[in-house]
């Protein structure tokens, strides 16, 4: 009779204490936890477009007050509603990238890349996307396997948040929509390649490193060309990344890098041969002193047959 | 059921709160202070080497200074907030300012910013408060006037807790532009806008690094300029012939002893055709130990150079994290004697940072010592090199280790490679991000 009359309260109770212990758990495994965490948004210009028309999606980070260095993800898309035009990244926080963005077929794309010295603040641009709305739909653009890593000396990861950016595309109007054509007439910026060898790299060949950006179109690729004469700033090259492993391992060539723009602008850096003078006149000289060693012999031969 | 849910809420928030209201150890270079109590009556402790009145209990943390004392109140650690880099870029009757933000330690929450404006250099300014934001633009400004403005760092109680260095700009009247250069994105600290009747693009930076030390510039991680700072630590370089858009500079110098400061690094929005002026730029003290190994009880020397005359805060980080205070002298060298002797064995980390004038630096390079319990050793004279992510070891981490690292990248790295990688980056055998990561945090271009 007690039992039952007071069942009800002994079962709060052990609620009470059920419910209390599964609390202190949870409270002794999160207390711990930084209460903020860096973000990548995604950011569209509009978040309602018409078939047919442009619009752009802005990738950010948040560092929130931690300092970043490397960041890597995917953005991922649904390729029946959206068709990504141009990856811009002229203006972004990664200074180098590790995996460069590339349109591509794929509904994803990866991206990595490093901020030498770290970048800390809530508002740092990593890409800008130029998007086609294709038919009437609800996409999803998602930023996901997301790594941010501290500036710290070793690598640390730091906490990561972001949403997906939900979009609406409304039936085709017929009219143009959004321009986001560039206008820049402005080389890509100035840079300076090295030529380097090291052991691990293809048996100690000579190769050449180089990058640099273009704030405007952003850089579309580099060119490397190598010329035993001096070359002007439009000599030919061909396509190159770096680094790029030198044809002429004798450093007598003159070497020429490109950097062209998106839009066509280039910006070309000519290295003078590494080898000296002497080095690279040799096998001219080898021929003149075999030449003047012919002449000395048949001088001295003629003597000694007229004597 | 609910008010069962309740109760193990207030248990989660109980402990919590409990969490954030336990004591902890509280130190200075002689002397522990474990699990501290906010004393209303007053009390007394004491040990060999030192006494300690309580007081009618603990309200702020703060120092007296006399001609003859310190008087520190609180437990013994020293919030700080680093100063922004402010740049100031001149437009048709406004200025755009971009700052970086500024990092609280130890109790400091950085919780918004003021912009003091003004027309004599040096103040006074009149402040308005902004938010927390990292850009304002000053409209309604007259051209050809200079303008002289400092950003104030605020905390949640909207207490000024650092402010920036002085950075100047003068408005100019808007010319159609030669040509056309993209707008930047506000990414990296704003800019854009039309174009200004000056001859180039031009920035001008300026900050605090060590006396006559060599000081590096780069822009987007290369190396851009050099110059060599004055006898006062203040350097100037002008950078000219850029294009519009967000710039990540970065800056670096060597003290006398040849080590080699962090890199610091802030974003820059910059304006085709207008002077952006970068200022309060602050190169953190460099720091290195006499000692790689010390026995526990016996001194460790902490020595480093900054600015002349400067306030240095060293941290050395172990289980606990332990302060000190010394000052630099007129040469910017600072040395602080630590007693080990309530330090754990074992590995230990030190770094520093300077403050001066109400500016104060991040934090720089961290020293490493190991305490033990044999005889101390003296540490190696400090190679001008990077400690990791040389992989050339030409004393540089610049692009050619870059494109090393990224030659091996998603490849089975060579046995020659894989003693490289354990020595110079994280040792785990392969090439990843996070082995670029240690390359950014060791860049020197």
């Amino acid at each position: 009779m007690f039992l039952y009359r007071y069942s009800w309260y002994l079962r709060g109770v052990v609620r009470t204490l059920l419910y209390g212990t599964v609390g202190l758990v949870l409270s002794f495994f999160f207390w711990r936890l930084p209460a903020t965490a860096a973000e990548i948004t995604l950011e569209a210009d509009r978040t309602a477009v018409a078939a047919d028309q442009l619009f752009q999606i802005r990738v950010w980070l948040n560092t929130e007050g931690e300092t970043i260095n490397t960041v890597a993800g995917n953005i991922s898309y649904p390729t029946d509603l959206l068709n990504l035009q141009e990856i811009r990244d002229g203006n972004s926080i990664i200074t180098f990238w590790v995996d460069r963005p590339a349109v591509q077929a794929n509904k994803i794309f990866t991206f990595s890349g490093i901020t030498p010295g770290g970048y800390r603040g809530p508002q740092g641009e990593i890409l800008s996307l130029i998007f086609r709305a294709k038919k009437m739909g609800a996409p999803v653009v998602s930023f996901t396997n997301g790594t941010a890593l501290l500036n710290d000396g070793r690598g640390s990861p730091a906490l990561l948040k972001t949403t997906p950016l939900r979009l609406t595309i409304a039936p085709a109007t017929g009219a143009a929509g959004a321009q986001y054509a560039i206008i820049d007439t402005n080389p890509p910026e100035t840079f300076a390649p090295q030529i380097a060898r090291d052991p691990n790299i293809e048996g100690n060949k000579w190769f050449v490193v180089f990058a640099t950006q273009d704030k405007g179109a952003g850089i579309d690729h580099y060119e490397v060309g190598e010329h035993r004469e001096k070359p002007g700033e439009n000599s030919p090259g061909e396509r190159a990344e770096s680094p790029y492993i030198l044809k002429d391992q004798t450093l007598q060539s003159f070497v020429v890098v490109k950097a062209v723009d998106k839009l066509g602008n280039q910006r070309t850096v000519i290295l003078p041969p590494r080898a000296t003078f002497w080095q690279r006149q040799r096998r001219y000289l080898i021929g003149i002193l075999i030449v003047l060693f012919i002449i000395l012999c048949g001088g001295l031969w003629s003597k000694k047959r007229r004597s | 059921m609910r008010r069962s849910l309740f109760i193990s809420a207030g248990f989660v928030v109980f402990f919590w709160l409990a969490s954030l209201a336990l004591a902890e150890d509280y130190t200075s270079s002689n002397f522990t202070d474990h699990d501290p109590v906010i004393s209303e009556s007053g009390g007394y402790s004491s040990s060999t080497n030192f006494q300690l009145f309580s007081g009618s209990g603990q309200t702020v943390i703060s120092e007296s200074t006399g001609t003859a004392f310190t008087a520190r109140t609180g437990f013994f650690y020293f919030p700080a907030v680093t100063s922004p880099v402010i740049s100031a870029t001149a437009g048709d009757a406004q200025v755009t300012l971009t700052w970086t933000a500024a990092a609280g330690y130890l109790g400091f929450n950085v919780s918004g910013y003021q912009v003091g404006q003004g027309t004599i250099s040096g103040g006074p300014y009149s402040f308005s408060s902004v938010g927390n934001v990292l850009a304002s633009t000053r409209a309604s400004l007259t051209n050809g006037t200079p303008y002289y403005f400092v950003v104030r760092v605020l905390d949640y109680f909207s207490s000024v807790i650092a402010t920036s260095s002085q950075v100047s700009a003068t408005p100019v009247a808007a010319t159609p532009a030669p040509s056309p250069s993209p707008s930047p994105s506000p990414g990296g600290g704003g800019g854009g806008g039309p174009t200004y009747p000056s001859a180039q693009t031009t920035v001008i930076f300026s900050g605090r690094a060590y006396p006559k030390s060599t000081v590096t510039l780069l822009k987007d991680a290369q190396v851009a300029a050099t110059t060599v700072a004055g006898p006062d630590a203040n350097f100037s370089i002008t950078l000219t012939g850029l294009n519009g858009g967000n710039y990540i500079f970065s800056v670096y110098s060597e003290d006398t002893g040849g080590r080699r400061s962090s890199l610091l690094s802030f974003p820059v929005g910059v304006t085709a055709g207008a002077t952006t002026n970068v200022s309060g730029i602050f190169i953190a003290p460099t720091i290195a130990t006499d000692k790689s190994e010390v026995k526990k009880g016996d001194n460790v020397a902490i020595f480093g150079q900054s600015v002349p005359t400067a306030e240095i805060l060293i941290s050395v980080n172990s289980d606990n994290e332990y302060f000190a205070k010394t000052k630099s002298d007129k040469q910017g060298v600072y040395l602080y004697n630590f007693d080990t002797s309530p330090l754990e064995y074992g590995q230990h980390f030190t770094k520093s940072k300077s403050a001066i004038s109400g500016e104060i630096s991040s934090y720089g390079q961290t020293a490493a010592f190991l305490v033990g319990n044999k005889r101390s050793v003296a540490a190696k004279a400090p190679a001008n090199c990077p400690a990791k992510a040389d992989l050339n070891s030409d004393c540089h981490t610049n692009l050619i280790d870059f494109s090393i690292a990224a030659y091996w990248y998603k490849r089975k790295i060579s046995p020659a490679f894989a003693e490289i990688e354990k020595a110079k980056l994280n040792g785990d055998g392969k090439v990843d991000l996070v082995d670029f990561s240690i390359m950014a945090y060791y860049w020197t271009g």
